[in-house]
């Protein structure tokens, strides 16, 4: 692909960039007294927010979502090769197959919790899982429904669901960061990858799990061998960072969480400074030309922005200390 | 005091008499029984109010730490972990007898199966601030279920001290006075009776001189 190409999108990126919160929104938002102020203040900016409704039933991902939604719409119409996008909406499509696999091998009526965002319409999902067969499909989705429905009509398991769809979903987009060939997005889905895994493995040996769980729950498209992490963890987290992780370039914040704990890693400190890895790296490729790294930022930068103001929306409402609020944000994008 | 509508006579006499003696007796036991029931109510009203504190404080915080992460997620995806339960628990429901009054005696047993089951949610779209409230409310189920076995055991020898009460205070105040009383209507009443009859006979005898 010509780099080129994404030459018009980045010019329209830039009024995009526009729209999101700024700093001070964010500061303004964090100072309201209540929840009304804070939606107030939410209301002047870009979200289709209805304040009387948003109050009274407390939905803040109706709006939410429907921004995203739209803004991912936007972003298929513009951008050369959806699959730039599909990076970031896999993960939704992914949570929609689970949703359908859930349904079908239970029965319930889960129908509320599928979300419209993604390449693929929601009703194509729906078909694979009822037929287990696709034509539209990329074949890696299709070979991840069948091997769930396989495994869940020998074994009974419901949550063959969530592993199957989990690791499937990073082979998905490694085959998408394959064919997209592109040095920054390998080694941004490098760094995604191997980062997941570390947080899953650290928060697994928390919660005293097996062996044999890592090996289930642990992705093997990653730059790191899911081998050597599993054999590292009999060690404990902090082995797992020492051998495995001191040689990539964001060792450095990596060395700062192993300074403040002593022998175990504080899960919640690391989800956020991964969060801060994957933002510095967007960071460095978002002023980039050329290419399709701004879009790939500038999705990051949507879907963080839309968790700090659920954040902030949810805290608010639950009176929750700024402080706490402040503490668990996510960076802001700045342009 | 009302006095029963019965008449005077000395069957009605000694019938009243029986029932005044198996009131006074009944009332002896409702009474021991009332203040059985309050002993035992006391006990478990102290442990129920321990227990309910303790419950609160920690479901409390647990829950402020399931808000937190809740708000780092998207609500249908947790939604989506937790729409099909991992655990089936059985509830065996048992009666245990406390002065008559039959209270429940429940035992939780989560299926052996279920246990082995080590993933509980998907990892991918839950954070470790989820894992941590999950856990504190884990923590927390056995506590809460003996909550509510013991607030129902409240509940239940509450009403029946209420019953009891109500019995004892019947017997007391209404019942045995009104038996006392028309008993002593009966007996002055015969008296009387008795008085006039002698009276009578003074004066036929006197007639007769």
């Amino acid at each position: 692909m010509q780099d080129t190409q994404y030459k018009g999108v980045n010019t329209q990126l830039r009024i995009y960039e526009t729209k999101l919160l700024t700093r001070e929104d964010f500061e303004k938002m964090l100072r309201a007294e209540d929840l009304a102020e804070a939606l107030d203040v939410l209301k002047s900016t870009d979200y289709p927010v209805d304040v009387t409704e948003a109050i009274e039933h407390k939905n803040f991902d109706k709006f939410l979502l429907s921004h995203l939604k739209d803004m991912y719409n936007e972003l298929y119409q513009v951008t050369p090769d959806s699959e730039v996008i599909q990076i970031h909406t896999l993960r939704y499509s992914y949570h929609n197959l689970k949703v359908l696999l859930k349904q079908r091998f239970t029965g319930m009526d889960l129908e509320h919790l599928l979300i419209p965002i993604g390449k693929y319409p929601v009703t194509t999902l729906r078909n694979l899982v009822n037929t287990e067969q696709s034509e539209k499909l990329n074949p890696i989705m299709v070979e991840g429904v069948t091997e769930a429905i396989a495994d869940y009509e020998t074994y009974k398991r419901v949550e063959a669901a969530d592993v199957f769809m989990d690791t499937y979903y990073y082979k998905h987009m490694r085959t998408i960061t394959d064919r997209l060939n592109d040095p920054t997005i390998t080694k941004m889905a490098d760094a995604i990858i191997d980062l997941d895994n570390l947080s899953t493995v650290v928060r697994s040996i928390n919660q005293k799990k097996s062996r044999s769980f890592l090996h289930t729950v642990l992705s093997s498209s990653g730059s790191i061998s899911k081998h050597a992490i599993i054999e590292a963890a009999q060690e404990g987290s902090i082995a797992v960072l020492n051998q495995l992780y001191m040689e990539k370039p964001y060792a450095k914040k990596l060395e700062d969480i192993m300074v403040s704990s002593k022998n175990d890693i504080d899960p919640m400190v690391l989800d956020k400074v991964i969060d801060e890895i994957v933002h510095d790296l967007m960071d460095e490729a978002k002023l980039q030309a050329f290419g399709p790294m701004p879009v790939m930022a500038y999705m990051f930068a949507l879907e963080k922005e839309i968790t700090n103001i659920r954040l902030i929306l949810v805290g608010k409402d639950n009176k929750i200390d700024n402080a706490i609020i402040r503490e668990r944000m996510r960076p802001i994008y700045e342009s | 005091m009302a006095r029963l509508n019965v008449k005077p006579t000395r069957m009605e006499l000694a019938n009243l008499k029986s029932r005044l003696s198996i009131s006074t007796r009944g009332h002896k036991l409702l009474k021991d029984k009332q203040d059985e029931l309050m002993r035992q109510f006391i006990i478990l009203i102290r442990k129920n109010n321990e227990l309910r504190k303790e419950v609160e404080e920690e479901l409390t915080e647990a829950m402020k730490a399931f808000v937190v992460a809740k708000s780092l997620l998207n609500e249908s995806f947790i939604e989506e972990l937790f729409a099909v339960p991992d655990k089936s628990v059985t509830l065996d429901i048992q009666e245990k007898n406390i002065m008559s009054v039959m209270v429940p005696e429940m035992n939780f047993s989560v299926n052996e199966d279920d246990k082995d089951a080590e993933l509980q949610y998907g990892l991918l779209n839950s954070n470790s601030e989820l894992d941590d409230s999950i856990e504190r409310i884990n923590k927390i189920l056995p506590k809460l279920l003996e909550l509510s076995e013991i607030e129902k055991s409240c509940q239940l020898m509450a009403d029946e001290i209420e019953k009891t009460r109500r019995r004892v205070n019947a017997l007391e105040h209404l019942k045995i006075p009104q038996l006392k009383e028309t008993i002593h209507y009966i007996e002055m009443k015969l008296e009387e009776d008795e008085r006039a009859s002698i009276t009578r006979i003074m004066k036929v005898k006197d007639m007769g001189q």
